[in-house]
């Protein structure tokens, strides 16, 4: 292993991935970020079926062509093994023995149908952490359901607070649900490890995507609870403080009161005065005239470029936004200041890109990309060999 | 001896100063894992959520103690107590640094110029204990030519990037809403704070965490990132469906704004959903019969699969869908969510004792069940200052001189001191406007039905 970095605050813990897509792998993954070494068991042939995820390299081999696959999966190493076979069961017994956590991502029932079962795994290393991520948990009347990214905000609730009330309601872009249950996958199965470790008692972790998305929720939730409010979409005419995207010569800009400074800060922005009068910067007198500071916002960035204005403002301590979009991302000083991407070459699409690597800064045990993703069984000889010189 | 589970915060004290979502949240969600949270509020500034801006206060009634009317209040500072103290004050100061002596864990998203003038950032506080763990959350993070900027999630949506990969097809870019950048910033802190949890357990040696927002909302969106870089271009806006599969969008269902979401993955399923929608003679139609061609004739697909859902209720097709193995959903609004089986059976929503007049209410729980330790929303979350003089005698043994001094000075209050302007809700022109779908009466029953129910 590179001895370049310094160690991570997971450094010594095992992970055995045996998920796939995109949640459970992005949470081994992030295990891995920290510092653990992480195993990955695929499926013979095929391997994980984010290995067909876009972006594809079209001209690289199957099963290497996904680079998406790539990003969920660095700091990994790759076994493909067919757990459905019975002759295989030693061999997982042995992995299982010398895991700290296991990550999963089957459909509930599938791993026991297979003799391994949590009960199972906790009976081989009884302060096991096992995560299980699926689209609805473990139990309940839907655990059996299918769903995607989807169905998944429009059962959580997300939709039908989101876009606007004359029209249908609007997912988040992308492929959003399934982040946000890696995230939460990763930080419960860190947190379960910790305990583990402590009272030497395993556990199961059992996460539902759903309900990650019903976790965020916590206005529309409380506007019922309280006050038997049922929340709805966006108004037609927005109040324009709200952060609902501006037009401007170049690209929009999102805009919101109640940052270091006052409204009447954009009269100085813009040398505009209206803004200094009682009817916009008074917070009640604005919403009595919302189509007018509307236009007015408008006409002011007309003649702008978005992030030459949110820069400016922002100076000014504003609350601005700037809608920015992969070639801005990538472009951005801030975060190339802050060493938010990482360089990463892989032979098997002869690509090197720049992603998105840490999170967030430790200062002690920071996070690292110690190795490329795998390419499918890459590591068969050497974790075999590692399981015998362990016996 | 059998070892015995337990929770991995028990005996833990963390130190929360944060405000609105993210991190107050995040120290919420450490409640529920055996943490003891003091939530430190200064008096001359509520947390948002407190106060009018969020709101809602319960029966849209400020009353004469606005601040300890507001549900979202007491959905993210669960398990919480309050402790009201002026940091800006010589004596706040030295009581939070008693404190931090006291404690494990400090959270805080101050911009960062503001702990560092109190001299409480992490270089200074570590001197008092060295194996304190504190996490910082901004907007931008510590370092780097944007540091200094203001941020809120409604505003940093669109800046890392999801706002311009929402929207309807052919439309401007649309604004996600509910503060969504504050919630993968809670969990992404998570993640960090756990981690240096873990190391701190190993080793004794605390760490400081450095959270920006904008960064760790990038990390979201690989796929466009990569698209960029591999050939140039960039994924558009198509509201709710799938570059890939076809049918996946969200279809009017019978009744008054009610919607089905489904997605077809295979040709498989698309010849179930022929089969349902009693249209056989287009499971072999050469321009459906693949994913490549249903994509070619992505409009005449809606169109077919429109006009079946048009007269069906969401909950049947819900049902037949799934029973075909076809991911599908309706749009669920929070009364649906507060009723829904599936959610009910997990309990999801916890019944929790909230002082009088709010009672008992249902709050969020976790995403996640364990299955050997009881984690579990221990409390409601506290009215202001409701925990000053029990904190301040119990953990620092201060006697009731003391505590009556630092009260007469203002470092620690009873009461907030600049509370602002609290008014109710418009519900009427909201419900006008239709940014409400409705105000139900008779919402405390419906939720106490769905509690009993649980049991």
């Amino acid at each position: 292993m590179d001895k370049t970095h310094p160690d991570g605050a997971l450094t010594g813990l095992r992970v055995l991935d045996l998920s796939h897509g995109i949640a459970g792998p992005f949470a081994a993954r992030l295990l891995g970020d920290h510092g653990a070494e992480v195993i990955k068991i695929e499926r013979p042939i095929k391997g994980d079926f984010a290995r067909t995820l876009p972006p594809l390299k079209d001209s690289a081999p199957e099963p290497e062509r996904s680079l998406l696959f790539q990003y969920l999966n660095w700091n990994k190493r790759s076994l493909a093994l067919d757990l459905r076979l019975v002759e295989n069961r030693p061999l997982l017994q042995q992995l299982i023995e010398q895991s700290d956590i296991v990550v999963e991502s089957f459909r509930p029932g599938r791993l026991e149908q297979w003799g391994l079962s949590v009960d199972q795994m906790l009976e081989w290393k009884p302060n096991l952490v096992v995560t299980s991520i699926t689209n609805f948990g473990q139990t309940g009347p839907y655990a059996q359901f299918a769903a995607s990214d989807l169905t998944l905000q429009a059962l959580s609730g997300i939709m039908h607070i989101s876009g606007q009330v004359d029209r249908e309601p609007l997912k988040h872009g992308l492929s959003q649900s399934f982040y946000c249950a890696g995230l939460t996958a990763a930080y419960a199965a860190i947190m379960a490890y910790t305990a583990a470790h402590a009272d030497g008692c395993g556990e199961h972790v059992d996460v539902s995507i759903h309900e990650c998305l019903a976790s965020e929720l916590v206005l529309n939730e409380s506007y019922y609870a309280f006050l038997g409010a049922v929340q709805g979409r966006r108004a037609v005419v927005q109040d324009p403080f709200a952060g609902e995207p501006i037009l401007t010569r170049k690209g929009y800009l999102a805009f919101q009161t109640g940052g270091g400074a006052p409204v009447e800060t954009l009269a100085e922005l813009f040398d505009r005065p209206e803004f200094r009068e009682k009817r916009f910067a008074s917070p009640p007198e604005r919403e009595k005239r919302v189509p007018e500071v509307k236009a007015l916002l408008e006409e002011c960035v007309a003649n702008r470029d978005a992030k030459e204005v949110f820069l400016a403002g922002a100076q000014k301590r504003l609350l601005l936004g700037v809608v920015q979009s992969a070639e801005d991302l990538l472009a951005c000083e801030h975060l190339k200041e802050r060493q938010a991407f990482t360089e990463l070459e892989h032979p098997a699409t002869q690509t090197t890109l720049r992603m998105p690597a840490e999170l967030a800064k430790l200062s002690l045990t920071p996070t690292s990309v110690r190795r490329r993703a795998p390419l499918l069984d890459e590591h068969r000889a050497e974790i075999l060999a590692q399981l015998r010189s362990a016996i | 001896m059998t070892p015995t589970p337990s929770l991995p915060l028990t005996g833990m004290r963390v130190l929360d100063l944060s405000y609105v979502f993210a991190v107050p949240y995040m120290a919420g969600l450490l409640s529920d894992l055996g943490a003891e949270v003091i939530k430190i509020e200064a008096p001359h500034k509520l947390d948002q959520t407190r106060g009018r801006a969020f709101g809602p206060y319960l029966d849209n009634d400020p009353a004469s103690d606005p601040w300890n009317r507001s549900g979202i209040f007491y959905v993210v500072n669960r398990g919480k107590r309050s402790l009201s103290l002026d940091l800006g004050q010589a004596e706040g100061q030295a009581i939070f640094r008693e404190l931090v002596l006291k404690s494990d864990i400090v959270l805080e998203n101050y911009t960062p110029r503001v702990m560092r003038k109190w001299g409480l950032n992490y270089d200074e506080l570590k001197k008092i204990k060295p194996s304190l763990i504190m996490l910082s959350n901004t907007g931008y993070g510590s370092t780097g030519p944007w540091s200094s900027f203001p941020s809120q999630g409604t505003t940093l949506e669109a800046t890392m990037g999801i706002t311009f990969y929402t929207g309807y097809r052919g439309d401007k870019p649309w604004k996600v809403g509910q503060s969504y950048p504050d919630f993968i910033a809670c969990w992404a802190g998570l993640n960090a704070l756990w981690a240096a949890i873990a190391h701190m357990r190993k080793t004794g040696q605390g760490q400081w965490i450095d959270v920006g927002m904008y960064q760790l909302g990038v990390a979201m969106m690989p796929e466009p990132l990569i698209q960029k870089q591999l050939d140039g271009t960039e994924p558009i806006r198509m509201g709710n469906e799938h570059a890939e599969h076809v049918p996946s969008n969200l279809y009017p269902a019978r009744g008054q704004d009610q919607w089905i979401a489904l997605t077809v993955e295979t040709d498989h399923q698309w010849r179930a959903l022929t089969s349902l929608m009693q249209r056989p003679e287009l499971a072999n139609d050469p321009r459906y019969v693949t994913a490549a061609a249903r994509r070619s004739n992505r409009e005449a697909v809606n169109a077919l699969v429109a006009e079946w859902c048009y007269t069906h209720e969401p909950a049947v097709l819900f049902k037949q869908l799934q029973g075909c193995g076809i991911a599908s959903g309706p749009v669920l609004n929070s009364r649906d969510l507060l009723q829904n089986e599936h959610l009910q059976h997990r309990q999801f929503y916890e019944a929790v004792q909230h002082p009088e007049p709010i009672g008992v209410r249902p709050i969020i729980g976790r995403p996640y069940k364990l299955r050997f330790r009881d984690a579990r929303i221990k409390k409601s979350g506290p009215r202001f200052g409701e925990d000053n003089d029990a904190i301040l005698r119990d953990i620092l043994g201060k006697t009731p001189e003391q505590i009556s001094a630092l009260k007469a000075s203002n470092a620690v209050c009873d009461l907030p001191t600049n509370p602002g302007i609290s008014g109710t809700m418009d519900t009427q022109s909201m419900l006008k406007q239709g940014t409400l779908a409705a105000v139900d009466q008779d919402y405390r029953a419906l939720s106490l039905a769905q509690r009993q129910e649980s049991k």
